[in-house]
């Protein structure tokens, strides 16, 4: 038996007493699982405090009721907002994996030229922020937008398309899940045995043929766990339901929880965590059932043999087609977006695509940012929160995934603290930290620091997977050798082990920025005067109708994020990150 | 039957170095004949194979099958791999895990375009593929749950199922355990000479390709080194490589005393004396040569000194292994490598006559 196996038997044995398994437990693992309930516990428990308990209109807590539960169930609110939430999320999911799935089978299985832009393009939607994709595609479909307006044009004002609508939601929502559908499906099958295809082609089965009866039926274990995950993250997902679904009256669960802290009259604190308790309960069922269909997803996997090698299927003539597929997808998804975007922030006022809008170009929307202390202060604001949380989190999950890893006693639990903020969607942690701070003796509400512990608090399960992957690719070996050199486990930590981790850790660092400065719903009820982030100014942007600074402004901030993601990407591919 | 004529096929790393291929690779297979490509990874023997398959677009060269072209660099014919009529077994089997074993093996007939077999008949056709191969019990059986060797019995049944006129196998046996391969060998040569197909077979192990193949080609860094059977390649050996890579060898250099005519003598001047060899091609006097000779063609006591090609040796090592005992003889400055019978009874310090035949004496002229 190896000595992991014997120490976690002898600290899974029930005859021990509870004291004596913890004072085997390390006092560096003590440490930081203290340090992970601290940035966990409260905002899970204020949220379920708050949900039992009457909310005054001073904010403080009243006698202890289950009136918000009961009234969920009663008011004619939330069954249509949890069908609406179903149906959006489904579409978004059939949407993106339909683009995705396609994109990713045409790039890593056949010939189409240029097929290894669409990297590139996947890459530079990773870096625009949710809101900027969203407004964008209001701009494009939107009343005033070409779409409407080629279409009034040509088939007459009745045809013209209504946006705000569950179609329009889950068109703009589907688009946004796209580039991350086709790095997942594209990873999956980059790591499948392409002789399974091989051998179809072999049998007579043509490319149409053999992607639908050996590359999808096959890769159904994994398409069903990707579905999934993306009907999670719509479900949870909060910029589209706000900036479309609002405006078209269709209301979804995440929409109430920020209708209730910031709808009319005073914040019903209890309302919305009662919300929030039932979004979280779904999205823990959700994420249970995600985590045993992705367990099932690799059981065709392991049957594959060593003569492994990437194919390219020859298409022939019909490469062109595939490219078109490519081209027309990263239009979609990019492409349109950018252009929009980019014509809008050069119009004095935006009103479509006219022949008299070529006529106004104007860089005075550029000139405004410039001379904007706010906007400054905003872009500052920013990069100073994501750089401060990837820095936390960063160093927090290596530590934790390596004591995890190498199953120091009672570590089980860091690997377990560590990633249950995955199950809080994020106006729902949101939610839940405002409890946090507006109950906090000191004034932490409003201020930078409240939204930089927030996203470390959120982005931990992120880290997290980076760093855990990267310790297991470490040889228990190497550190072994360093210990019976007679260096002691903190010298052999950061001696071996965060050398041989740094290209983990670095990916980890830039993909938790990049995450973190783009996030509108979780500091959207943390920030305020003087705490300003760029994602929440465009937003309020869009909610005034400030249009074209709101797009000079997102253009600014896609070319510093493009900026970012480029990094890393060079980062991932150059060390091989999964 | 298939013919394949100066196959070039260049592979580059990213930087742009060259990284393997099969340059200039040139053979003809019967019709019924099990035809082997053997050599070390990297030799251009699957490259070659998956050009066929028409896995793989090779640079230029034409590949022929009964006479129409597969392939062709020069008029720019390349038949799609599905339009091609040939079978083919993967290394990795590629037994697709969501099918049943008769949905693997049937799948060939079920996406055929052109004449499409009836239900009856598939089901006719795949059941006696089936049996043949001893998979008729397991039909309904999920593909997962398949042994190794059953789902190498099923790759090959899945492959002829549709009756190719051509059969590959990509080293189909170096995923099974040593017993269980010796077992798939011969069922695999029994399979193919009664089904009479026409097969080419790649593999890295000298052994499994002497003993299933009716000709065998040997492959270095892409080239074609010596084509023949099991008995050519292993007793007259063509280059220095096709000596060294089956088998076991003992190489010596010279010069040539007298020119040598085709497959006739010659004497070597070499380190040891004069040897006297056979020789595949004509080679001018004086022309540096080197010969090879087997271990177990060295015999160490039947002819006394001064017979032709004997000299004299003293014995510097012997290794005890049961059937045989193996030798190392210092003869002049070179240590002869010798396998004898168990019974001749030498002991290092030992001085003993080393008699080497010529006619199993290979000269080669690289």
């Amino acid at each position: 038996m190896s000595v992991e196996a014997q120490r976690a038997v002898a600290f899974s044995s029930p005859r021990r007493s509870l004291f004596a398994g913890l004072r085997r437990i390390p006092i560096g693992v003590l440490l930081l699982a203290f340090i992970l309930c601290v940035l966990i516990l409260p905002p899970a428990f204020f949220l379920i405090k708050v949900s039992f308990h009457v909310s005054n209109p001073d904010g403080t807590l009243g006698d202890l009721t289950l009136r918000h539960y009961s009234s969920l169930f009663t008011e004619r609110f939330f069954l249509p907002s949890l069908i609406n939430t179903i149906v959006y999320s489904l579409g978004t999911a059939v949407v993106a994996l339909v683009f995705g799935i396609s994109q990713a089978l045409i790039v890593e299985r056949t010939n189409a030229p240029g097929r290894e832009w669409v990297f590139l393009g996947a890459i530079i939607a990773l870096g625009i922020p949710n809101v900027l994709h969203v407004v964008s595609w209001l701009l494009l479909l939107g009343r005033a937008g070409p779409v409407n307006s080629a279409l009034a044009a040509t088939l007459g004002p009745d045809y013209v398309i209504n946006v705000y609508s569950m179609w329009g939601m889950i068109v703009i929502e589907g688009m946004n899940f796209v580039p991350l559908v086709f790095l997942l499906m594209s990873a999956v099958l980059k790591s499948q045995d392409a002789s399974f295809e091989e051998a179809s082609m072999m049998s007579g089965g043509r490319p149409l043929r053999t992607f639908w009866s050996i590359s999808i039926r096959m890769g159904m274990p994994g398409i069903l766990a990707l579905l999934l995950l993306v009907f999670i993250r719509a479900f949870e997902s909060f910029e589209v339901p706000a900036l479309v679904g609002l405006a078209g009256n269709i209301n979804v669960l995440t929409t109430n929880i920020y209708q209730s802290t910031r709808g009319q009259g005073f914040p019903r604190y209890g309302e919305a965590g009662a919300y929030s308790v039932c979004l979280l309960v779904i999205v823990i069922g959700l994420i249970y059932l995600y985590n045993r269909l992705s367990r099932n997803a690799h059981k065709y996997q392991s049957i594959t043999g060593k003569g492994y090698r990437p194919r390219v299927i020859d298409l022939g003539p019909m490469k062109w087609v595939g490219t078109s597929v490519l081209a027309f997808t990263f239009l979609l998804v990019t492409g349109l977006p950018i252009i929009i975007l980019i014509f809008a922030s050069l119009q004095p006022f935006y009103e479509g695509v006219s022949a008299g809008s070529f006529g106004r170009w104007t860089m005075e929307n550029y000139a405004l940012l410039r001379d904007a202390s706010s906007f400054h202060d905003a872009i500052g604001n920013t990069l100073l929160m994501g750089a401060a949380t990837a820095t936390a989190v960063v160093p927090l999950t290596a530590l934790c995934a390596w004591m995890a890893v190498r199953r120091a006693p009672g570590a089980w639990i860091l690997d377990q603290l560590a990633t249950a903020p995955l199950v809080f969607p994020a106006i729902v942690m949101s939610v839940a930290f405002l409890y946090v701070f507006v109950s906090l003796p000191i004034a932490l509400y409003g201020t930078l620091l409240s939204v930089i512990i927030a996203s470390t608090s959120r982005y931990l399960p992120y880290g997290m997977r980076y760093a855990y992957a990267g310790v297991l690719q470490i040889h228990r070996e190497l550190e072994d050798a360093s210990a019976s050199s007679g260096a002691r486990q903190l010298t052999t930590f950061f001696r071996i082990v965060v050398p041989l981790l740094a290209p983990a850790l670095i990916g980890a660092w830039l993909f938790v920025f990049l995450l973190s400065v783009q996030a509108v719903s979780l500091p959207l009820l943390l920030v305020g005067p003087g705490s300003e982030i760029v994602a929440v100014t465009l937003f309020d942007l869009w909610q005034n109708g400030q249009v074209t600074e709101l797009a000079a402004m997102g253009v600014v901030w896609i070319g510093l994020m493009t900026v970012v993601s480029s990094i890393f990407y060079y980062v991932t591919r150059r060390f091989q990150i999964s | 039957m298939l013919s394949v004529r100066n196959l070039f096929k260049a592979y580059e790393t990213r930087s742009g170095e060259p990284a393997g291929g099969a340059f200039d690779v040139s053979f003809e297979v019967a019709r019924g004949e099990l035809f082997t490509l053997l050599g070390p990874s990297g030799c251009g023997k699957t490259t070659t194979l998956r050009s066929i398959a028409g896995l793989e677009t090779p640079g230029s060269g034409v590949i022929e099958l009964d006479g129409a072209p597969l392939f062709d660099g020069a008029s720019q014919v390349s038949v799609p791999m599905y339009e091609r009529d040939i079978g083919m077994v993967f290394q990795s089997y590629a037994i697709w895990p969501h099918m049943s074993v008769f949905e693997n093996a049937a799948y060939p007939l079920r996406v055929q375009r052109r004449n499409r077999p009836s239900r009856e008949e598939v089901e006719k056709r795949i059941m006696r593929v089936l049996e043949m191969v001893g998979l008729s019990k397991y039909r309904a059986r999920s593909a997962t749950q398949l042994s190794g060797g059953q789902q190498q019995r099923l790759a090959l049944a899945r492959a002829l199922a549709r009756e190719p006129k051509l059969l590959l196998l990509d080293e189909p046996l170096s995923n099974l355990d040593a017993q269980l391969r010796e077992q798939m060998r011969a069922e695999l040569k029994r399979i193919q000479s009664e089904w009479g197909v026409t097969t080419v077979y790649v593999t890295h192990d000298q052994a499994e390709a002497m003993a299933i193949s009716d000709r065998i080609a040997v492959l270095n860094q892409g080239r074609l080194m010596q084509v023949g059977s099991a008995e050519e390649i292993y007793e007259r050996p063509t280059s220095e490589f096709v000596a060294g890579f089956i088998g076991r060898t003992n190489l010596f250099t010279g010069k040539l005393a007298a020119a040598s005519v085709d497959g006739g003598y010659g004497v070597v001047e070499s380190a040891i004396g004069p040897v006297r060899c056979w020789f595949h091609t004509a080679a001018p006097s004086g022309a540096a040569v080197k010969f090879v000779t087997r271990p177990e063609n060295v015999e160490c006591v039947r002819m006394g000194i001064g017979h032709e090609n004997t000299f004299e040796g003293k014995v510097v090592s012997r290794v005890y292994l049961g059937d045989i005992a193996e030798y190392a003889i210092r003869v002049g400055e070179m240590d002869v490598l010798v396998r004898a019978h168990p019974s001749v009874a030498l002991s290092p310090g030992d001085a003993t006559p080393v008699y080497f035949p010529a006619d199993r004496t290979i000269a080669i002229c690289e």
